[in-house]
């Protein structure tokens, strides 16, 4: 097997357990055999079986269902963050690559003091204090993980502006725009793909400590931090399938994300260092 | 007694993405103890990877097939940690890009020593002013302070003075020197050249000099090796081989060289390429049409001098 | 003397992000919800304030000045250590950290020592044995552990080696070094991932320099080499990863700390989440990212012992 059939199927290895989970999550309402939030008092902790498959939770609600459910809204808080985070990181970064000069300076120096700044800890006490909604938490997960984007792109402008076909096209009278459109972001086309897709794996892990702290996604919502952390934590001697399948969901969901990114890495052929975790 | 290096059908290729590419194909030659051995060729022609391949430093990607007889020992197939005992002590190196060949966050005095203290039982101190003695003879005034600097604080001059006496720290019966003179300017090739008389003068010391420098060979060398895409095309005495060269590839190498006219080898020509015969058939001049259909085979000549190709079978 | 010019730099390149981290826990006070006149009237008991009460408030609380002279005040306040008392119950929130950060810093070091150390071995081990069975387990395991949330770890470790085994407490810290293991291992297991990850990438780099071959030609034991020479070259890089984690270690210890009924920071800050208690959210900004700032300086200090080019102030003469 050649080394790029491997990097192939390694590829469509992660990208299908990722596309099965999304399958999952998105078509929820249609594959959960109970409404996942409805309670029943009479059947609490029901063992695994026959009618509850993974059996129901402290409040007597399916655990199948949840779990099918459980993925839905960290993942599309996930990917919503980060596309505002990537968003505002190519715009800051664009800038401080393009200008160069003084804004280049001021965006550095901010950049330097955001990077400084642990990013848990800001984001538990901006939650902490705005109050857990969806707003606070793409807020601070924006604010926390923005700097990875500019500065890759403000990296690789720096690059592309020194090389002489940008010159080239400028003497030809190309405008601003176009040289960023045409010449600049396909040059990092490849980098913000794989650095969307960590980011995208770490935030679904934030996101599920965050909601294991009560301060992410809120019940009656179903999600797999807020199952392992609401009656798991309580039950897990006596019913431990409440941790292991919403455990297992997050490992998986992250694993396909970070086996994809690893991939695409190796499949795209950029440069380790190009991409630093952050 | 230091014994002859024999290698016999030694092929070393590389696996990449695109299949098996060979960088050295069906080799077979012999070293003789007590002489200085020439393998010269352009970059590229596997040179190198052959010379490595003796001690088996090539990369994890590198495949080996054939065998390597020093002595007794078949190096190939000889388990690492026996090898290990013998580099260095019996077989030394030294390597080509000398700027690169020390490491850079340990200073020079500690990397002397541990090559000393691997092979003896030396105490580091008396390996140090080992090594200090060493320097001297390599015309370092003070040797003291340049042991206790760092390579990046060093001319490439001294590192490359440097990098041949750590070759040399174990009086190995066998040098490899890989390309010494790639990439320095004339006042530092005819150093090199200086030292290498030297090494070879004092220690006694057995030589295979890998090289494209062809004057350094004829100056050097006892006999030579000409290689060509993986394969010895010529081998026999140095001044013959350079001054009257038989193989049209050599022959052209020569004719390359500014004090000859600087005649350049021609490019391949496209026409003849994808065939099975003699890999310099595309750029030959004294080609003919059967030099495309079988490789030729290697033919001793009269001198004791070995060539292959179809102008002498 | 270059080792001096590049402490000084190291420490004025400190100031602002030490300023930046004071700003962001003074502005996270600002932007609480509720106004902070009301609040603080009606935690004297003042429910129904006239027009006057709260111009007093306001002045005793120094909101009538402006927003940098409110900032200058609080800092100067801050940086005498005074930061102010609690909402919730009128407590110095000062002494309270007192008590509980020697306990984070306890396990938050102890936690990246334990991925540094599992991290680097691991890492070399793949490095050393790249492409065997033992380099594709290790990287199989390093990839998951980059994958597992780590509370959902914490909870599996407490119910294998605590409940199940006994080997181990399940909470608090009253057994000494053996009630940090699993709090540590859990807090260090994504990092673990991550740094053995790095360490293999930069050893194998290193692996394939010239001056390994010329190292293997000397004839040196495979442990020398890879430890002496491509791990010692590949420091530089591993150190500055080991400083970033440590923000990444100090915040999961305030759920590491919840799940094992640990007393430090972490849990302080969530109850004071709970109640609206903002001056210990600002606090513990501050704290915990002060100490990011302090442990990374002390990081960069290690740069002089891994790379010579700053003790001596490289470059060829």
């Amino acid at each position: 097997m050649t080394i790029r059939k491997k990097q192939n199927l390694r590829l469509a290895l992660s990208g299908g357990l990722l596309l099965l989970i999304l399958f999952m999550t998105v078509f929820a309402p249609w594959l959960a055999p109970c409404d996942p939030t409805e309670i029943d008092m009479t059947n609490r902790l029901a063992a695994p079986g026959p009618g509850h498959l993974l059996g129901t939770d402290a409040l007597g609600r399916d655990v199948l269902s949840r779990v099918i459910y459980g993925g839905r809204a960290s993942l599309l808080l996930a990917v919503i963050a980060t596309s505002c985070s990537m968003a505002l990181g190519l715009m800051i970064g664009l800038a401080a690559g393009y200008c160069g000069g003084i804004v280049d300076g001021i965006i550095t120096a901010i950049s330097n003091i955001f990077q400084g700044l642990p990013g848990t800890i800001m984001m538990i006490a901006l939650v902490g204090i705005l109050g857990s909604n969806t707003g606070s938490i793409v807020l601070a997960l924006v604010l926390t993980s923005w700097v990875g984007f500019s500065r890759l792109v403000r990296g690789e402008v720096m690059q592309v502006k020194q090389e002489l076909y940008i010159e080239g096209t400028r003497c030809l009278g190309a405008g601003h725009w176009r040289i960023i459109l045409r010449h600049i972001l396909p040059n990092i086309r490849s980098n913000c793909i794989i650095l969307f897709t960590t980011r995208v794996g770490r935030v679904v892990l934030s996101v599920a400590g965050l909601s294991y702290l009560g301060l992410g996604i809120q019940p009656p919502t179903p999600d797999w931090g807020e199952m392992i952390s609401g009656s798991a934590r309580r039950y897990f001697r006596s019913a431990p399938h409440l941790l292991w399948a919403p455990g297992i969901c997050i490992i998986l969901l992250t694993l396909s994300i970070n086996q994809l990114g690893d991939a695409l890495r190796d499949r795209l052929d950029v440069k380790q260092d190009a991409v630093k975790e952050l | 007694m230091t014994q002859d290096i024999q290698i016999e059908d030694l092929n070393v290729y590389f696996e990449t993405a695109s299949g098996p590419v060979y960088a050295v194909k069906n080799l077979s030659t012999t070293f003789h103890a007590g002489k200085i051995s020439g393998v010269i060729g352009e970059s590229g022609s596997g040179k190198s990877v052959m010379g490595m391949s003796i001690l088996r430093l090539l990369p994890n990607t590198a495949r080996v097939t054939g065998k390597c007889f020093f002595g007794d020992q078949e190096l190939y197939t000889l388990p690492l940690r026996q090898l290990r005992k013998l580099r260095g002590k019996q077989i030394g190196l030294i390597p080509q890009n000398p700027n690169a060949s020390l490491d850079p966050v340990m200073k020079v005095k500690r990397q002397f020593v541990e090559a000393v203290t691997a092979h003896t039982s030396l105490s580091r101190r008396n390996a140090a002013q080992d090594a200090g003695a060493l320097l001297e003879q390599f015309g370092f005034t003070d040797a003291g302070a340049i042991l206790d600097r760092y390579s990046f604080q060093m001319s490439g001059g001294m590192n490359q003075r440097l990098v041949s006496a750590l070759g040399l720290i174990n009086q190995p019966g066998w040098v490899i020197a890989d390309e010494p003179t790639k990439g320095l300017d004339a006042p530092l090739r005819n150093q090199v050249y200086r030292v290498l008389r030297q090494i070879y003068r004092k220690n006694h010391s057995s030589m295979i000099l890998i090289t494209h420098d062809l004057l350094l060979a004829r100056q050097l060398c006892d006999d030579i090796r000409v290689m060509y895409q993986g394969q010895i095309v010529e081998q026999g005495d140095a001044r013959a081989v350079i001054d009257a060269p038989k193989h049209p590839y050599t022959a052209g190498l020569v004719g390359s060289l500014p004090s000859r006219g600087m005649h350049p080898i021609p490019l391949p020509d496209p026409k003849c390429e994808g065939h099975s015969g003699c890999p310099f058939y595309p750029r030959c001049e004294k080609a003919t049409a059967g030099c495309a259909e079988h490789p030729p085979g290697e033919v001793t000549l009269p001198d004791g001098r070995k060539v292959r190709c179809r102008l002498y079978g | 003397m270059p080792v001096v010019k590049y402490i000084v730099k190291r420490l004025l390149v400190m100031i602002p992000v030490l300023l930046g981290i004071s700003l962001a826990a003074f502005l996270l006070g600002h932007i609480a919800p509720g106004d902070p006149v009301d609040d603080a009237l009606a935690r004297i008991g003042v429910e129904f304030p006239t027009e006057e009460d709260r111009a007093e408030m306001r002045a005793k609380l120094g909101l009538d000045q402006s927003l940098p002279n409110q900032y200058l005040s609080w800092l100067s306040r801050v940086v005498r250590g005074d930061l102010g008392n609690s909402y919730y119950n009128n407590k110095d929130i000062a002494k309270e950290f007192r008590a509980r950060f020697p306990i984070t810093l306890k396990l938050s070091l102890s936690a990246l020592f334990t991925a540094v150390l599992l991290g680097v071995g691991g890492g070399v081990l793949m490095a050393a044995f790249r492409g065997s069975w033992l380099d594709k387990l290790l990287r199989s395991i390093s990839t998951l552990l980059l994958s597992i949330p780590g509370f959902w770890l914490a909870l599996f470790l407490i119910t294998v080696f605590a409940e199940q085994l006994h080997w181990l407490p399940t909470s608090g810290l009253d057994r000494g070094a053996a009630s940090l293991v699993l709090p540590s291992l859990a807090l260090a297991a994504a990092n673990v991932g991550m740094t053995s990850r790095l360490v293999r990438g930069n050893v194998i780099a290193q692996l394939g320099e010239q001056y390994i071959l010329v190292a293997n030609a000397k004839g040196l034991p495979q442990r020398v080499v890879v430890l002496g020479h491509a791990l010692r070259n590949s420091l530089v890089p591993i150190i500055t990863m080991i400083g970033n984690y440590f923000g990444g270690i100090l915040g999961g210890s305030t759920i590491i700390e919840t799940i094992f009924a640990i007393p430090g920071m972490g849990s302080y800050v969530l109850s004071a989440i709970q109640n609206r208690d903002y001056p210990v959210i600002q606090g513990y900004v501050l704290i915990t990212g002060a100490t990011f700032v302090l442990i990374n300086l002390a990081i960069d200090l290690l740069y002089i012992a891994a790379d010579p080019k700053i003790r001596v102030g490289g470059g060829a003469q």
